[in-house]
This record gives C-alpha cells, structure tokens and sequence, in this order.
C-alpha cells in the first residue's frame, strides 16, 4: 500500500488525543510503520484540533495533502463537515459522532448551524461512506471516542488493521480504572 | 516506573516528539534540568518533572528561561551534564545569559532546546531561532524526524563536551507534536553532583577577560565548522541535477513531494541538520553537481543565504532560490502540498493535476475561535472589571495566558500584548502617556515570570494604573505546571517553598490592594469599582483555581444548572459571557449538563433568575 492516510478531528476538551494513540498503536500492533501529528497548547481551549496518522511504503512527513485522506473521523459535526471539506478524499469515509458543539458565530452572531442532513448531502455528492455514531445511545460521555472507534473497527475501515489489534491498542493506551468499561464499550460498536 | 526511564535497550516504543527528546536526555546521562514552560516545548519538561519524582534528576520549574538558563550554567559549569528547554520566545527571555555563556563555556555537557513555532499555533510571534547560533556562535542541530530528534540530543550532549559549549537544539511544531516509533537505547549513569573548580579567568565576563573569551569563541566556532563538514547530519541523498537543500521538518515534505513527483532519480537533497556552522566545503562541492537548486526551510532564508555566499565565493552561477514569488514564503508553516507544488514548478516539472475535489455546493462553516473554558474564572473577571469600568474610557493591555483569549468578542478585555509580563509595564506607559484609565491583566505565573519587576517600576515612579492578577493556582495554558504561588502538597508534593501573592505585592509598596472572588460577581464588581477609583496603583488580586484543574485534582465537583421556565429570552447570559456550555436549540439558549461546571455566574446575571440548579 503507497499510502494511507486518517485525519481526526473535532472540538478541544473531547479526547481526540486518546483516539489517535490509540488507533496508532493499533496500527502499530497491525505491524504498519505509522506516523502522526497532533495539536497541542492554545488551540485545545475550546478551538479546533486536529490529528493526523498516516502509514504506507512511502510516508515520510506527516502531514496530509488536502482531499488525499481515506478516512476521516469527527467528534462533532461542525468539524465532521470541516474535514469532508478540508481532507477526506472522494469515495474516502467518515465516521462521526453526531454532537453538535455550537461555534461562538452561531451562538452569538446568528451564523447557521451545521446538521446531520448538510454532512449527508455534502459526502453523498462526493461519494464518501458515512458513519454516523448516535451521542444519545453512549450512556457516558467521557467514552465517545470509543464508540467511534468501535464503529470504524466494526466497519474495517483501516486496512490491515484486524479486531484484536484495536484490543491490544486499547489495553496498553487505557489507564487501568477506566479501561474494562471502555473496552466493553468499544466492543459493543464494534458488533453493531 | 516511568515509561521514558525503562531500562530496555532495543525496546520499541511509540512517542510523542517531546517523549523522545525527555528519553533522549534520559540516555545522556542528563542529571540536571530547568525550564519555563511553553508550548511546544512542555511536555519534554512535563516528562522530566515526572522523572524526577522517581529517580535522582534534578528538575526544576524555574521562574523564567533567563533563571532556567543561569541555574543550568553553573550545573553545567560545575560539571553536570545538563539540559534547559523553553520555546522560541523564550530564548529572548534568556537571550542575556547565552550571549555571555557563550563566551564562557561549560565544563559538562549542556543542551539549551529552543521549540519554534511556524504558524503561531500558540505563539505571540514566528520568530525563527536559527539566528541565535549566528548570534551568540553556538552550533544548532535539527532533527527533521522523532527518532533522530532523540539521536540528536545525545549527540548535541558530546558535542557540547567536545567544544565546552552549549549546543542549541532547535526543534519545531511538528517535530515536538509528532508521534512516531522510537527504538530505547542504553541509559548513561546520570553524575548528579560536581564540583566547581574556579576558573576566574574564563568564569568572570569582565571586559580583560571577555576579550580573551571572544577569541575562543571564535575558535570554537572554527572547530565547529569541521564538526559540521563530517557530521552525519549533513548528508546528501540522491545523485541527479536538480538540487534540493532542506532541514528539519521541511525534509518530509521534500522526501513526499519527490516520491509523489517520481523524480528520486533526478534530484539531489542535501538534509542540514548541523545547520550552524554550515558545512561549507561539502556545500561548494554539491553545488559543483546540480544545475540548479532550491532551498526548502519554513521561517527566515537563514541556509539560502549561507548557500549563496558560498556560491559566490566558490564562482558557482546556477540559480539558488528558496524564497520569492512563486517560491517559498517567510510565513507560517509548509505542508507537503505547498512544498510539491513548489517543486514541481521551480523544476519546470509536470504537476499531476487532477481535478479539485468541488466543494462548492457545501454550506458556510461557522469558525470557530479558541474559548475560555466552560467555568473559566476569567470570564467573570473580564466581565466584572467591565461591568465596574462601564462609564469609563479604558485601556486593557493584557498577557501570556489562556486569558489573552478574553480579547475576543463579547468579553473584548484586552488591547495591547506583545509578550511575557509586558501587561504591567505597558500599563506604566499608557497610564502616563494619555488620560484613558489603564486596567491590565496578568495571570499569576507569567507575574512571577516578569510583572514584578513592571510593578516596581510602577511604584517607584508613581504610575498610576489598576493591575488585575489572575491567580489561578497554575500556569494553565501550557499543562498545569506549577508557579512560585502554587502549595505544592496539593499535588503530593513536599520539600517547596510558596510566595503569597498579596503579601509580595504588599511588601513592594503597593498601597491599594484588594482580592476578589471572581464566582461572586456583585461583591466583586463593587470591590473592583473602588480600586479603579484609586489614583496610583492599584492592584486587584482575583481568586479562583483553574476549572480544568481543580477538576482534576478533584477539588471541583462539577454541578450543572439548567435554564428554567422562567427564561424570557433576553439572552444576557450568552451575549455576556458566552460560556461554552450554553447552545441555541429551537431558538432558546440551553445549558449543556455535560460540561457545566456550575460557577453560577450566568446564574448571577440574568435577569430573571432563570438559571438554576439542575437537580438530579
């Protein structure tokens, strides 16, 4: 494989840190050479963070050419729709968890809000799979990412990178009090 | 145990860029670290603070990269291999020290990390710091990935003991914020106490003595040219025409680019990273092999430069450009896009251009700007000094913190920054220079990095403005490291001493002074109303722990409120304050259970008393 590439976004505070390590060491557990980037410092008060992974033959930085990302994950809608625009290539995918976290414009200027049916519309004229994660069947929502996460394992979405992988990731990643509640979490997306 | 101080050789580990720097000094045998913290440095110092808590270390939070930089320079000068990390900024900070230590030396090895920052993703500026090795006539290495960032550490460390300097690691963003994998090596036996021998002659930077020093710099840097001719960090790939020369980060960039353009075979890449001194003869004979050449390097043409002095010298007439029009930008950072198309068209090479992705039927995104968090005390503070200030023409220059954030609409508190504890002098200076009533900000810890020394200033000259000190137990927007003002034993800890803010400030000869607490916001705004009445200086103490970290030291028990029936829609609460947690649905502002904190503040101010308890 030339190259795979995964862009992951969403609002600062929502634990987009946790799922990039984690699905970078499932990759890794996957025997892929991975590389990735994450935001850190001002950005994460309540801004827009993204983390990049990226693994293949002949991957060396790893940034992402724009619209050159397979698969796309979001924590919110707003910025689902972003990384459609942003990164995700045509025929690429999206999993996201369908929050919505109101951008300062919209709650004070007036600016329209983004939905589930904008995200359909905009990745159905591209061609791109969408996954959508429901928030309200997630009975706590510190464990969010491992719904979305659950969901593009359940879907295979990374290729070459197998259900045992993400377990082993979720094992070493995991802090040992929340880790049982998490992986029995993840496990019931990756069955849906 | 700590995962950077496992002793496991050969072992793989995924790390963060700033994890392998920490790892890195781990396996020199580093035996004494400082720093100031900031992005994107923090988390190399975050590593070795935590390291320090289960092994023989020596880490220290100083007060400022100036402090950080002196403490390691008799650490390193007593014969302790040591390391002082700190952002680009930071480095003007403690600009005085290198310049002189420079001139002294070390007798250990010692390492000065320097995190730029392309881009400004946390930043006042994009200064670049490769201009400090020119400057002070220290050697600079680059790493352009995680692994080699590690490598280079070490070997920054026996370079500094071959040269008796200090050598600067310069790293960027994304070299600090990368993960990648990262193979242990064996750990050095960590030396943790020397010995000073005196050494007046080169340890006392009088004028005699300094002009003496000089010269050795300047032999150093003669020797150190040499180390850079056969560093294994100036190496060249490729045997084509087509010249490209690069360093740190832009190098992955280069390496994408002439994959994806199918042109290994006709270019030839010259990776720098002993980018000062530059090797000048491996130069000139690269360049005797290309046609033509294009300089690849995020920030200043600080290697362009050099490569076309050495043209010159060398009678070499190919064309050499980096930056220009239809080139590279002194802007911000590069990205593999921007770098392959820059090549494609310096090199006259066919793009692949396939159609763009049309995203032109895609509804506008609302932006979204950076906000104070959900229960954030600076909020109320903001919004009280412009309840009290309400009548009044004010100037609010502000500092280095999360609450810079409080300049955006619609607390629009702050007009005037340009960096670390320049709040409280900038303020001497309006207050004097116009007859608008001057209120700055400044949070505890960047007052302890350098507003003191503005608020001597203030009193000594009589200035007459109001200062508001944030503090909220931690230097927040870098990670929750800790200050001066900080009671250590709240995160376990023992064996520190504690400023009180009130009492230093008191003891400077500040006459008014008064504390708040910012989550009662009537009595604060009264309190604030008569220290803005003060003619000279006043200083008003706001007191409120992080949410973030008060929430994670438990000391917070978030208790979410709730919009109640009550509400008529005046929408005071949102257009006030704005708080993260409140959302528009069906037209009507509702309050998030999830990330309310319950600072009551909204709850405060509504009109209605709408907002109340969410009882459960």
């Amino acid at each position: 494989m030339k190259e795979f590439n995964i862009y992951i976004t969403g609002v600062g505070g929502q634990g987009i840190g946790l799922l990039s390590q984690a699905l970078l060491q499932a990759i890794d557990h996957a025997g892929l050479d991975a590389v990735a980037v994450d935001t850190h410092g001002l950005a994460q008060r309540g801004g827009v963070v993204a983390s990049r992974i990226r693994f293949g033959e002949q991957v060396y930085s790893p940034l992402t050419m724009k619209h050159r990302s397979d698969l796309v994950l979001a924590m919110e809608i707003h910025e689902a729709l972003r990384g459609v625009n942003t990164a995700v290539k045509d025929s690429g995918a999206l999993v996201y968890l369908d929050v919505s976290w109101q951008p300062l414009p919209v709650r004070i200027s007036g600016e329209k809000p983004m939905t589930n049916d904008d995200i359909s519309k905009t990745c159905h004229a591209r061609q791109v799979q969408v996954f959508r994660v429901e928030s309200h069947k997630i009975p706590d929502p510190r464990m969010q990412n491992m719904a979305v996460l659950g969901t593009l394992a359940g879907h295979g979405l990374v290729r070459g990178v197998e259900k045992n992988h993400y377990l082993s990731a979720l094992e070493a990643v995991l802090p040992e009090k929340i880790r049982e509640a998490n992986i029995n979490l993840f496990e019931s997306y990756m069955s849906v | 145990m700590h995962k950077l101080l496992r002793d496991k050789p050969g072992e793989q580990i995924m790390l963060l860029g700033n994890e392998a720097i920490a790892r890195g000094a781990i396996e020199a045998g580093v035996a004494f670290a400082t720093t100031y913290p900031g992005t994107p440095s923090s988390e190399i110092s975050l590593n070795l603070f935590q390291m320090s808590q289960e092994s023989d270390l020596y880490f220290e939070y100083s007060t400022n990269e100036k402090v950080a930089l002196e403490v390691a320079a008799a650490a390193a000068n007593a014969g302790i291999r040591t390391f002082c990390m700190m952002k680009h900024v930071g480095l003007n900070v403690a600009a005085d020290p290198l310049m002189t230590l420079a001139y002294v030396g070390v007798t250990a090895g010692m390492v000065i990390l320097t995190a730029d920052d392309p881009a400004m993703f946390s930043s006042q500026n994009e200064q670049d710091n490769r201009y400090y090795g020119k400057l002070s006539g220290l050697p600079v290495l680059e790493p352009s990935s995680i692994p080699e960032a590690k490598e280079m550490v070490k070997a920054a460390f026996d370079l500094s003991e071959t040269l008796k300097e200090p050598v600067i690691l310069r790293t960027t963003t994304r070299i600090n914020h990368s993960n990648a994998f990262v193979t242990l090596d064996d750990i050095r036996p960590r030396v943790t106490k020397g010995r000073f021998e005196r050494d007046p002659f080169r340890c006392v930077a009088v004028p005699a003595v300094s002009r003496q020093l000089h010269v050795k710099l300047l032999e150093n840097i003669a020797k150190a040219k040499t180390v850079s001719e056969d560093s294994p960090y100036n190496f060249v790939e490729g045997q084509g025409k087509l010249g490209i020369i690069t360093n740190g980060v832009s190098y992955g960039y280069a390496a994408d680019a002439i994959t994806d353009l199918g042109i290994e075979n006709d270019t030839r890449l010259m990776r720098i990273g002993m980018s000062h001194p530059m090797p000048e003869q491996m130069i000139k004979e690269y360049l005797s092999g290309c046609e033509k050449v294009l300089v690849i390097e995020e920030g200043e043409p600080v290697m362009e430069e050099s490569v076309k002095a050495f043209a010159q010298e060398a009678g070499i007439t190919i064309p050499i450009n980096g930056k220009g029009e239809s080139l590279f930008s002194r802007l911000y950072e590069y990205d593999p896009a921007m770098v392959r198309k820059t090549v494609a068209g310096y090199f006259e090479l066919p793009l692949d251009t396939k159609t763009p992705v049309d995203v032109s039927n895609v509804p506008e995104i609302p932006q979204r700007p950076p906000n104070l968090c959900s229960g954030c005390s600076h909020r109320a503070t903001f919004y009280e000094v412009q309840a009290a200030a309400k009548d009044m023409d004010i100037i609010c220059p502000t500092d280095i913190g999360c609450y810079t954030l409080g300049f955006l609409p619609p607390l629009s508190t702050g007009d005037f920054v340009i960096c670390m504890g320049s709040s409280v002098s900038s303020a001497c200076g309006f207050g004097q220079a116009t007859d608008q009533k001057v209120v700055s900000f400044i949070g505890d810890s960047t007052f302890f990095h350098s507003g003191i020394t503005g608020l001597v200033n203030a009193v000594f000259n009589n200035h007459n403005f109001t200062l508001v000190i944030l503090e909220n137990d931690t230097t927040a927007m870098t990670g929750h490291q800790p200050h001066p003002g900080v009671d250590m034993e709240r995160m376990g800890l023992s064996g520190y001493g504690r400023i009180n803010i009130e009492n230093l400030v008191r003891s400077l000869g500040v006459e008014h002074v008064s504390i708040v607490k910012p989550f009662k916001v009537k009595k604060s705004i009264e309190i604030i109303k008569e220290a803005l009445e003060y003619n000279g200086v006043s200083v008003i103490i706001s007191q409120e722990p992080c949410a973030l970290y008060a929430k994670g030291l438990k000391m917070l028990k978030p208790r979410a409120f709730k919009v109640s029936d009550k509400c008529v829609d005046h929408r005071d609460c949102i257009n006030a304050i704005a708080c993260p947690s409140f959302y528009l649905e069906d037209n009507r502002v509702k309050i998030d259970a999830d990330t309310c904190v319950g600072c009551a503040v909204c709850a405060q101010i509504c009109p209605e008393n709408a907002i109340t308890p969410l009882k459960k």
